[in-house]
């Protein structure tokens, strides 16, 4: 328990996102979230922390937290280069190879926020713990 | 889970010519993706214009994967070829249905009935 009455963890981001995502489910599943939104959350989490590694040096870390009927998850880098705007990214469509992943992002989550400040710039991912409340 | 990517390995007469069969298992992800471009490479380089991908055992796919998909669309269109995707579990169908990309691929349940689709020369 925190001071914000749930629970919490951090890990640091490294190029094995495949043991990030076993800390993330791990941390979910106790939370519990399960089924596809559990996936996607999963999902979502390994696209921001693989643009660290991409567009931020591969340094950052997250944190993960459960209060208030949600799961929520902050990817943050040490560069900064996302700014607010980013989290409504479009639809890139099939003709282009990359970019997809903060527009992703947004389809797999309640929520996408981000957020700048001068250590650098972090992606907040939330997931509601209520059965389904947004079919997808 | 590790990532594994191999050649169909049922006898190569057959598979008509210029047909291939890739089968992924495990996650692909942006540490495990230039694996499957390597494969990919080594194809083209092969006089590969048809590829169909058994994605039965593949237990995740990130973005980064689907770009790898995506690219191997556009080599294989510009040899009027063609790439089609089988075998998709309900969560790889959940991905490709939310990126849009559902309508970009051929899908079918199993490599055998992709290969069925490819018209004979």
């Amino acid at each position: 328990m925190d001071a914000r009455g749930g629970t919490s963890s951090r890990w640091p981001i490294t190029d094995d996102l495949g043991a990030l995502r076993g800390q993330v489910r791990d941390f979910a599943v106790e939370a519990g979230l399960d089924g596809f939104r559990l996936q996607d959350l999963v999902l979502a989490v390994n696209e921001a922390a693989a643009n660290v590694l991409d567009h931020a040096h591969g340094e950052g870390h997250v944190l993960a937290w459960s209060d208030d009927g949600h799961v929520t998850v902050e990817v943050c880098d040490m560069v900064g280069r996302l700014v607010p705007a980013h989290a409504e990214a479009g639809d890139p469509g099939a003709g282009k190879l990359r970019g997809r992943g903060l527009w992703l992002m947004g389809q797999l989550c309640d929520e996408v926020r981000i957020t700048q400040n001068p250590r650098g710039s972090s992606v907040r991912l939330r997931q509601s713990l209520a059965e389904d409340p947004a079919p997808r | 889970m590790n990532f594994t990517v191999h050649a169909d390995a049922r006898p190569a007469d057959t598979i008509p010519a210029g047909v291939r069969v890739l089968v992924l298992t495990g996650e692909l992800d942006h540490g495990s993706a230039p694996r499957l471009q390597q494969a990919l490479d080594e194809m083209y380089t092969d006089n590969c214009r048809h590829l169909i991908v058994d994605v039965t055992g593949l237990a995740f796919c990130d973005s980064t994967g689907i770009s790898v998909f995506l690219g191997a669309r556009r080599t294989l269109s510009v040899r009027d070829g063609s790439i089609a995707l089988a075998g998709l579990n309900p969560r790889i169908e959940r991905i490709f249905r939310l990126t849009g990309l559902a309508r970009a691929f051929p899908t079918y349940p199993t490599a055998e009935d992709a290969r069925a689709a490819i018209p004979t020369p």
